[in-house]
């Protein structure tokens, strides 16, 4: 399974005056759909046997994230850190995680990922890596099952639900409303520290380093800028039915009411 | 919309999109972006050329069509083969749009990886320059919009309902494109439709929305008075479907759930995180109503009222009602 570390973007600092935003001091964590992932792959192994290796691409503060995967369940974990990973756009990243997979993984029958995560959200590493393994994927899955060598998911498109099937290996990306991710216990974080984690670097990975970084992606952010908000936050106060009376008439003032 | 003036002498869009409809706006959005050359690619399986037909609408210049069993339910891999044979032959493109279906999404970044460029999702502000595109995109959970963009061609995928669909009518070359597709390894087994009579929030003229506000599933009932004077349909945040279920998803508002820009929105007991406000922004009006004053969806409102919602609902109702005379 692959996650990824990112800043809690709660705890974000917007500062609408001087169109900055403020990452000062903010917390980190896993991406919190990621936690979806890695709680689905934990029940597939315990249901289904077999192991579950977590794969991170990140700076060397995400080994604090790689340890609480470890501790949700993950049998060993990955941290594919190099400086020249940084500034790598969605796909770049898929590529590391292919080479990381490709390389040091000898055998797998599945990927689970998320399907987007809470910082910039591109949804593109899932489809990317599968893509770069050459194998199919299965998208917005909000119910899977294993049976021998083939996965069956439900997911919804635009025209209803579907329920779809593939056989190993295949790349299935859940989304949130497929389970709630367990909180490890004391003794599961305690003994996640014995786990197999191992950092890879780029020459470790034996990739392409033109494919990385800000000089292998193909795209990259110019500028960051807080939305403006155009509304006219008229607030009231006071006693319900006041409150209440004064919020009905703006709202039919401004004729939006049939 | 801004277009870069080097960008003018000639400029090929290529669109697709899984669902037709949503194929014409993004036809809408090519010609706005300065395209001289809009490309549509129809795939799919059996005779098209009704497909064909009804997307030879204004601004379209050629028709790329594949016709194979492959494409029978529009899986990703085949679409992709499809579209990656199309891109070459419609002279690698600088611009790739996709309507961002749930299909859409997953077939943008397997094409741009496949074809070597860059992708961009759920943008924009689309706009050409002269090595590439530029669009901005929500990031950090909508806090902050970036603009992204690419060194060279681009996957882009585009909000639904973001822009106009094409109509009129046009003459556009039809090219009958060779291309055998490999067959999905992704077997679609069983397809339900969404239970019709139902009402859906995606088109509504009016929504009230309930959030964590609310402290138990049985006190959602307190807003079918004041939406039934609304004329408005029942919404909710991602905690009440999601995490809680006391909601079916389908009426989720938001970045995971279903953007929605109806001319009224009443968010009731919502806190107004990120990935809420993603998915009303574009609200004609926005009313908030919530305990806590310091609560973001103050921010993002034009009327707000400040109090408990279990006493301020029944009340807002009793007063429009009586202003209304219903």
């Amino acid at each position: 399974m692959c996650f990824k570390h990112v800043v809690d973007e709660t705890e974000l600092k917007i500062d609408r005056q001087n169109n900055k935003i403020n990452f000062e001091g903010a917390r980190t964590k896993i991406s919190d759909d990621d936690k979806n992932a890695i709680e689905e792959s934990v029940r597939i192994k315990e249901k289904m046997g077999g192991s579950v290796t977590a794969l991170c691409v990140g700076p060397p503060e995400a080994k604090k994230s790689v340890k609480e995967a470890l501790a949700m369940g993950c049998d060993r974990a990955r941290l594919l850190v190099d400086p020249s990973f940084q500034d790598s756009d969605a796909i770049a990243t898929a590529y590391i995680l292919a080479s990381a997979i490709k390389k040091k993984i000898p055998r797998y029958d599945l990927i689970i990922t998320a399907t987007g995560t809470t910082d910039a959200l591109t949804g593109i590493v899932g489809p990317a890596l599968a893509e770069f393994l050459g194998i199919p994927q299965i998208a917005f899955a909000s119910k899977m099952s294993v049976s021998g060598n083939k996965v069956t998911a439900d997911r919804s498109v635009e025209e209803g639900l579907e329920t779809v099937e593939a056989e190993f290996p295949v790349l299935v990306s859940v989304s949130r409303e497929i389970n709630q991710p367990r909180f490890p216990t004391l003794i599961q974080i305690m003994s996640a520290g014995k786990k197999e984690m191992l950092e890879l670097n780029a020459r470790a990975l034996e990739l392409d380093p033109r494919a990385v970084g800000r000089e292998g992606s193909k795209v990259e952010v110019t500028s960051l800028n807080v939305p403006k908000s155009a509304r006219k936050k008229v607030i009231f106060e006071g006693k319900p039915e006041e409150t209440a009376s004064q919020l009905a008439e703006a709202i039919l003032k401004e004729g939006v009411v049939k | 919309m801004t277009q870069n003036s080097s960008s003018s002498s000639s400029s090929t869009v290529l669109v697709y999109s899984d669902l037709p409809e949503v194929t014409r706006e993004l036809i809408t959005l090519a010609r706005k972006i300065g395209s001289t050359n809009t490309a549509v690619a129809v795939l799919g399986h059996g005779d098209l050329s009704d497909q064909v037909s009804k997307l030879s609408v204004e601004g379209v210049t050629t028709i790329y069509e594949i016709t194979n069993d492959s494409l029978k339910d529009l899986l990703a891999e085949p679409v992709v083969d499809s579209l990656e044979v199309i891109f070459k032959e419609a002279g690698s493109p600088k611009v790739v749009l996709i309507g961002s279906t749930k299909r859409g999404r997953e077939i943008a970044p397997r094409l741009a990886t496949r074809l070597n460029i860059g992708c961009i999702t759920d943008v924009s502000n689309v706009s050409i320059s002269s090595n590439g595109v530029s669009a901005d995109r929500l990031v950090w959970g909508g806090n902050a919009i970036a603009t992204v963009s690419s060194k060279g061609s681009a996957v882009l995928t585009l909000p639904l309902r973001a822009n106009e669909k094409a109509s009129g009518s046009s003459q556009p070359k039809v090219v009958d494109v060779n291309a055998t597709p490999n067959p999905p390894k992704v077997r679609v087994i069983e397809r339900k439709e969404k239970p019709s009579g139902q009402v859906s929030i995606k088109d509504a003229d009016a929504i009230v929305s309930a959030g964590r506000g609310f402290k138990k599933k049985e006190d959602l009932a307190l807003l079918d008075p004041l939406a039934s004077t609304l004329h408005a349909v029942v919404g909710a945040s991602r905690p009440l479907t999601s995490d809680l279920g006391w909601m079916p998803e389908e009426r989720q508002v938001g970045l995971s759930g279903t953007t929605v820009k109806p001319k009224l929105y009443v968010a009731v007991g919502i806190s107004g995180q990120i990935q809420h406000l993603t998915g009303m922004r574009d609200s004609k009006l926005v009313v908030a109503i919530n305990m806590d004053k310091n609560a973001p969806i103050f921010q993002e409102c034009d009327y707000g009222a400040v109090g408990d919602l279990y006493a301020i609902v029944p009340e807002l109702d009793k007063a429009l009602r009586a202003k209304l005379s219903r």
